[in-house]
């Protein structure tokens, strides 16, 4: 058993450029860590990708007679389902186990010796994993987009760059969330289950298949407030101009909320989680 | 074959026993299962709450088909999950445990693993498919009762069978994960539509490469006696050919093993 304690008296009088560079370093190291798995992400990816493809023929096929379904019109389909991809796809199932991998397999006890937050160190080493997948995230979903899926540019400028800091905010949401999950490995074995149940919630509830406006009323007007929705649905509604105008600073409000909710739950159980550390072994 | 059954059913009970020390493992990946089954479900319900058919196939079709591929593949990885392992076990050299016991390796590999995690699948599949067929308008009887039951069956030969086949390829491309048999297996993931609505190309390769479509679709539209596809007679052919190629793969497979050097 470690004390936390012990961990913060060895922490240098460091300036913020030191303090800063070090997580960088982890970054680093976490994106070529990253690239050395790449044939194990495309082949996770590959799986995502034909998914997304049976998602797409199936609207295709249900556009067959009809030009709109409620609000989703079917010029949108494609760009919908890839943009929504982009957001879905990044920061991976891989990214989110090995934070609990980390605490399975005892490593994490290098990590607690080590002067540095938990959480941020976490943070740098996802961010770093997530540059990589996103040159291959967003290059598949390029060629996909354009060779199949009739993508198209964003609605408007204002949309474009609304978009891009939602995705950013999207991003830290996703790992929020995923540094919750992998504390629970604190307490249970097989965190493998817990992220598939929460991708299996996230699946519906993101709107990664489906736009929420589609969903029945009340469904809808609860989903618009969690979490998952404003990790892949709302980047993407802002994207497509659904959500436009004098709508998007309060939503973009909301997911900064959602932000600081994660970050700060993870901030708070950590320490929690930690009174459950039992390193097996010498 | 008598030894077999019963061989296989010892260890698959040793195995089990093994997992069942880790309870919350149990209750969890029941769970997990049965939450993806739901999520699944639920998409069809909000897709088909806006219409009423997708190319002739009402929503509680399209249920009956998910049901179908969901039990088949659950069935699958139920009672023969330790085909995933073979890649990392060759990885690992594990495999010459395997080798040198006095009875068919294949047999004491597949059942040196159980994933009862998926038996949640295989209750919410029954489920959704009794719910989904009865809303579907099916007359039921003692033979159309039979014919189901030995689809499901031969759906079940058909995944494990893709399950094998594709393992096997581990002894080519030697790495430690799992990740190929989960990546071919989400393929099965596009035969819970009705596979009408694919371009023709995915079509054939869920129908002759690996063959879902086998074990969700054709035995939908028997069942349901809706858009039986003239190729859907090799329904038969195929049950018996995926698991003697599957085999072929394995067997080539560990002529090529060499162990680890360890």
């Amino acid at each position: 058993m470690l004390e936390p304690g012990a961990v913060s008296l060895r922490r240098p009088p460091a300036l913020w450029a030191v303090k800063l560079a070090k997580y960088w370093h982890l970054a680093a190291s976490s994106a070529q860590n990253s690239m050395a798995y790449r044939r194990a992400m495309i082949v996770n990816l590959a799986a995502v990708v034909i998914r997304l493809l049976a998602i797409y023929f199936l609207w295709t096929a249900a556009f067959d007679e009809r030009s709109a379904i409620g609000s989703f019109r079917r010029e949108d389909v494609g760009t919908y389902l890839v943009i929504a991809f982009v957001a879905a796809g990044l920061l991976s199932f891989r990214t989110e186990m090995r934070i609990s991998q980390a605490i399975r397999d005892g490593s994490i006890v290098m990590d607690l010796v080590r002067p540095y937050n938990f959480q941020g160190a976490r943070l740098a080493q996802t961010l770093g994993a997530l540059a990589v997948e996103a040159v291959i995230v967003v290059l598949v979903a390029l060629a996909l987009g354009v060779a199949v899926m009739g993508l198209h540019g964003p609605a408007g400028a204002v949309a474009g760059a609304s978009w891009a800091v939602s995705l950013l905010l999207a991003m830290l949401i996703k790992f929020g969330i995923a540094y919750l999950i992998g504390l629970t490995a604190f307490v249970i074995t097989e965190v493998y289950f817990l992220i598939t149940v929460r991708e299996s919630v996230a699946a519906v509830m993101a709107g990664t298949m489906i736009p929420i406006s589609l969903f029945p009323d009340q469904l809808e007007a609860v989903i618009r407030y969690l979490p998952f929705y404003s990790t892949v649905g709302l980047p993407t509604d802002i994207y497509l101009g659904t959500i436009a105008g004098a709508d998007i600073l309060p939503a973009i409000a909301l997911q900064l909320a959602w932000v600081i909710a994660v970050w700060t739950a993870g901030v708070l159980l950590y320490p929690i989680a930690l009174r459950k550390v039992t390193i097996h072994g010498g | 074959m008598v030894r077999g059954v019963r061989l296989y059913s010892y260890l698959a009970g040793v195995s089990l026993k093994t997992k069942m020390a880790y309870r919350h493992d149990f209750i969890f990946g029941s769970i997990a299962g049965i939450s993806s089954d739901l999520a699944g479900l639920l998409f069809i319900g909000i897709v088909f709450s806006n219409l009423p058919d997708v190319r002739g196939w009402t929503g509680w079709q399209v249920a009956t088909i998910f049901a179908l591929n969901s039990m088949c593949g659950a069935l699958a990885n139920t009672l023969f999950n330790g085909i995933w392992w073979i890649n990392g076990r060759a990885y690992s050299g594990e495999l010459n445990h395997f080798l040198v016991r006095p009875s068919n390796p294949l047999l004491t590999l597949v059942a040196s693993k159980t994933a009862i995690h998926d038996s949640g699948k295989i209750f919410t599949s029954v489920a959704i498919f009794a719910i989904a067929s009865h809303q579907a308008e099916m007359e039921w009887g003692v033979p159309l009762a039979l014919l189901t039951v030995a689809l499901v069956l031969g759906g079940t030969i058909i995944w494990t069978s893709v399950m094998l086949a594709t393992s096997s390829l581990g002894f080519w491309t030697i790495t430690q994960g799992t990740s190929l048999v989960f990546s071919v297996l989400q393929v099965g993931d596009l035969a819970r539509y009705p596979i009408t609505i694919y371009p023709f190309w995915i079509q054939a390769l869920i129908s002759w490469i690996v063959p879902f479509s086998f074990a969700s679709f054709v035995p939908a539209t028997i069942i349901l006696d809706h858009g039986f596809p003239p190729w859907g007679w090799a329904l038969p052919l195929m049950v018996v050919a995926c698991p003697v190629i599957a085999y072929q793969v394995w067997l080539a497979g560990l002529r090529r093993y060499e162990g680890p050097g360890t």
